[in-house]
């Protein structure tokens, strides 16, 4: 009987554990023709397979594609160890674009050089980015590629000890996903460092922005599949001295972020935003806008253009000196009711009407132990016209000292678990 | 009897260990593969290969308007298992039975002023209908233009030619990989042909029997059902051909050359631009629509489309580009399609901007 019971168990134990110790089976991509290796494999290969990427720099001509397959690993020898350069592109609209897999892990790889997004991983399930490295190698060109690391509709994000630079729109752009994680990576010399959009149920901690034109971002735009991004909990990210010149085109939404801003939050639902450093800006720390600011029409009937719920405590906005930029319609407004003064924390203050608790006063922006800032709420749901918004304008911080409750961000912790 | 039980609940374990892992979602279809090494041995067409010489069941046709793919011309046929017959769906491609086959030809001729100097077929695009999907297969010509191979990965090839103005053309022509092609055939997530809609199909085609509609020619010899209750038709316009209105050939031409990923369930759902043939001319089809992620293909400017302005569209600049971060399409072309681009200009330079003032403003204004 005993015998009977420690086999059950035994087999018991061996179903528990079958998924976690059955290794996938691995191959590696020739070093002498690697593009048309690494591609044939990422057509014909079956689920559950890990592709070991060798050691080296390798040239390729078009953009590298993997659909529907799952449960693949590809897996460099280390950032700036393997490195796949699209200096000579001519074919595909991004390096390498992922679609439609389900528990993907991508690790350890640079990808360079190309012409369009550096890696789009779209429409998929559980993608863990590793030890990736995005850049253009030439400098700050608006002919680089628009973002570097590029999940979009995804659900299952994790994404961490990643490197982007030099993307001429955001180095990591995480757009209409859910349940996302982004921590430990290292943003630089793009025009937005790493940018949360229209996404749902984020964690975004121990990052690290600097030298970008707008270290970081939270933004909802309308329009979209996904739209009114909710619940992001943003804290213990460094963002430092991001006054980067706009390199951006003319016409991307990303153009109008003024040179010298450390964090801008635009249109978004229930942000905690905690223990970040916020250091070395010449234009502002934090801005909190509607997207009524751009002035960019929008059709949706559901997309809420408002900010609401925006709780920011607890952080250090140091040292936002110098000269505010001009070369954007938003630097320009702020150099004008500022007079040229750089600001820790500005509001637009285009709020919502929902916004206004019946006594008048505004619910829905918290700001708590934040330290000695230079504060200004523009309050443009009054008007505006630059005239009106210098008689309008506000430094008074306390009206927003207050908590908001807390909301819950556990939903990606179920596949997160075992990472 | 005890003794069975643990056997049979360590079988079941077994069973479990052995399936509880499995997980593909690479489309298995039950029927037999049909997939050939070389073009000629599926035997659609007789005599010559590069004649294209299609046997009997094997029904060449045309559409009102096509995808442009760097000036190459196509030969299109379809064929279907014998005594089967696909369904007319209004507004959508029509639904053929599994085992159908879409061929479609890519070629060139030497010069186009005189097409009797022969031609150069670069490459044979098979789509076949499986159980609930297709599957794409592609084959390269050789250059003696005897046979074409199975290629799943694709090429560059240098192409010359002759054009019309006696102009010499030369590119590098791009033959797509499987994946690329799934890049366009997608609609929520299976892969669909683009161009046999029932819009497309509406035309004239000259059979050796002699002209005739191809949709009703369908119907008559028994490849298509559902017609007969159908009065009037529905007709993507002929790009190129004045009869039309402006309007109406702008959208067609939008509709086939980008519809396949601008629609709500396609590939470029995330830009919420949608140029089906039909759709509304409000801010999904680009009037007064920011820009989400183009990238270079702004070219400096905020909108898709500015009425009465085509030089500040982002539309027109990512038509006339051939950057491949910045083009549009984004696969399928190393040209600019000059006219296409003169259309799309035109409708754009002729709508009226009052009527879309609505669009232009938001809502604090």
């Amino acid at each position: 009987m005993k015998i009977n019971i420690t086999i059950g168990f035994f087999f018991m134990l061996l179903f528990a554990n079958s998924c976690k110790n059955e290794p996938k089976p691995s191959i590696e991509i020739s070093t002498t023709d690697f593009e048309k290796d690494f591609q044939t494999k990422l057509i014909e290969l079956d689920s559950n397979t890990t592709i070991i990427l060798p050691v080296g720099s390798f040239e390729l001509r078009r953009s590298i594609s993997m659909h529907n397959t799952n449960g693949i690993t590809i897996k460099g020898a280390g950032k700036g160890k393997t490195i796949l350069s699209f200096a000579n592109q001519v074919d595909g609209a991004e390096g390498m674009l992922i679609k439609g897999s389900k528990n993907l892990t991508l690790e350890g790889f640079s990808l360079q050089d190309s012409k369009g997004d550096a890696l789009k991983v779209q429409e998929c399930t559980n993608v863990i980015f590793r030890d990736i490295e995005t850049t253009w190698t030439k400098g700050k060109l608006k002919t680089n590629g628009a973002y570097g690391l590029y999940p979009v509709s995804c659900t299952g994000v994790l994404m961490e000890d990643c490197e982007a630079s030099y993307a001429m729109d955001a180095g990591i752009y995480v757009g209409q996903s859910t349940n996302v994680i982004v921590r430990n990576n290292f943003v630089h010399n793009n025009v937005a460092g790493l940018e949360i959009e229209n996404t749902i149920c984020a964690e975004v901690y121990n990052n690290k922005a600097t030298e970008n034109t707008g270290g970081m971002l939270i933004f909802d735009m309308p329009d979209l599949p996904q739209v009114n991004g909710d619940k992001i909990k943003f804290y213990n990210n460094i963002i430092d001295n991001n006054n980067g010149e706009n390199f951006a085109p003319k016409g991307m939404v990303v153009s109008t972020i003024p040179p010298g801003s450390g964090m801008i939050i635009m249109a978004h639902n229930n942000i905690e935003f905690y223990n970040n450093t916020i250091n070395n800006h010449k234009t502002l720390g934090l801005a909190v806008n509607s997207w009524l600011l751009t002035g960019v029409p929008f059709k949706s009937k559901e997309y809420n253009p408002f900010c609401n719920n925006i709780y920011i405590h607890d952080n250090k906005i140091t040292n936002t000196v110098g000269v505010i930029d001009t070369t954007t319609d938003f630097g320009k407004l702020l150099t004008g009711v500022l007079s040229g003064i750089p600001t820790d924390i500005v509001f637009d203050g285009i709020f919502s009407p929902q916004s206004f608790s019946e006594s008048g006063a505004i619910k829905g922006f918290c700001l708590k132990n934040n330290g000695e800032v230079k504060f200004a709420c523009l309050n443009m749901y009054k008007s505006q016209k630059p005239e009106e918004i210098l008689k309008n304008i506000s430094s008074d911080a306390s009206i927003f000292n207050c908590e908001l409750p807390k909301f819950d961000t556990s939903c990606h912790d179920s596949w997160l678990v075992e990472k | 009897m005890l003794k069975y039980l643990y056997i049979f609940i360590a079988s079941f374990a077994m069973f479990l260990l052995y399936n509880g892992c499995k997980e593909s979602t690479k489309s298995q279809s039950t029927t037999v593969k049909v997939e050939y090494e070389k073009l000629s041995d599926y035997n659609f067409f007789e005599g010559n290969l590069k004649d294209l010489s299609p046997i009997d069941g094997v029904i060449p046709y045309d559409l009102t308007t096509s995808l442009f793919t760097d000036y190459a011309h196509k030969s299109r046929f379809v064929k279907l298992p014998k005594g089967q017959s696909a369904e007319f769906q209004l507004d959508k491609v029509v639904d053929f039975p599994e085992g159908t086959v879409l061929i479609k030809n890519f070629f060139y001729f030497l010069d186009e002023r005189d097409h009797t100097l022969g031609k150069r077929i670069i490459e044979t695009r098979l789509l076949i209908k499986k159980a609930d999907d297709w599957e794409t297969l592609n084959y390269k010509w050789n250059s003696e233009q005897t046979e074409a191979f199975l290629d799943i990965i694709g090429d560059i090839v240098t192409v010359d030619w002759i054009d019309s103005k006696g102009q010499n053309r030369n590119i590098n022509y791009i033959i797509p990989n499987k994946n690329q092609c799934r890049s366009c055939h997608n609609l929520g997530g299976k892969i669909t042909p683009i161009g046999p809609k029932v819009a497309f199909l509406n035309k004239d085609f000259a059979y050796s029997s002699g002209l005739k509609n191809q949709l009703r020619h369908w119907g008559e010899i028994g490849i298509l059902k559902g017609l007969d209750s159908v009065e009037v038709l529905p007709k993507a316009a002929e790009w190129g051909n004045q009869k039309f209105s402006l309007h109406e050939r702008a959208m067609a031409y939008l509709d086939i050359n980008c519809a396949h990923c601008h629609n709500a369930k396609g590939a470029a759902n995330t830009s919420g631009l949608h140029l089906m043939v039909n759709a509304p001319m409000d801010i999904n089809l680009g009037i007064y629509k920011a820009t989400v992620s183009a990238g270079a293909g702004t070219g400096g400017h905020t909108y898709s489309i500015v009425p009465g302005s085509s030089s500040t569209s982002v539309m027109v600049n990512r038509m006339k580009s051939t950057n491949p971060g910045a083009m549009m399409p984004e696969l399928g072309r190393s040209m600019v399609h000059e006219e296409g681009v003169a259309l799309i200009a035109e409708w754009i330079d002729k709508m009226d901007k009052r009527q879309f003032t609505h669009l232009s403003t938001n809502t604090l204004q």
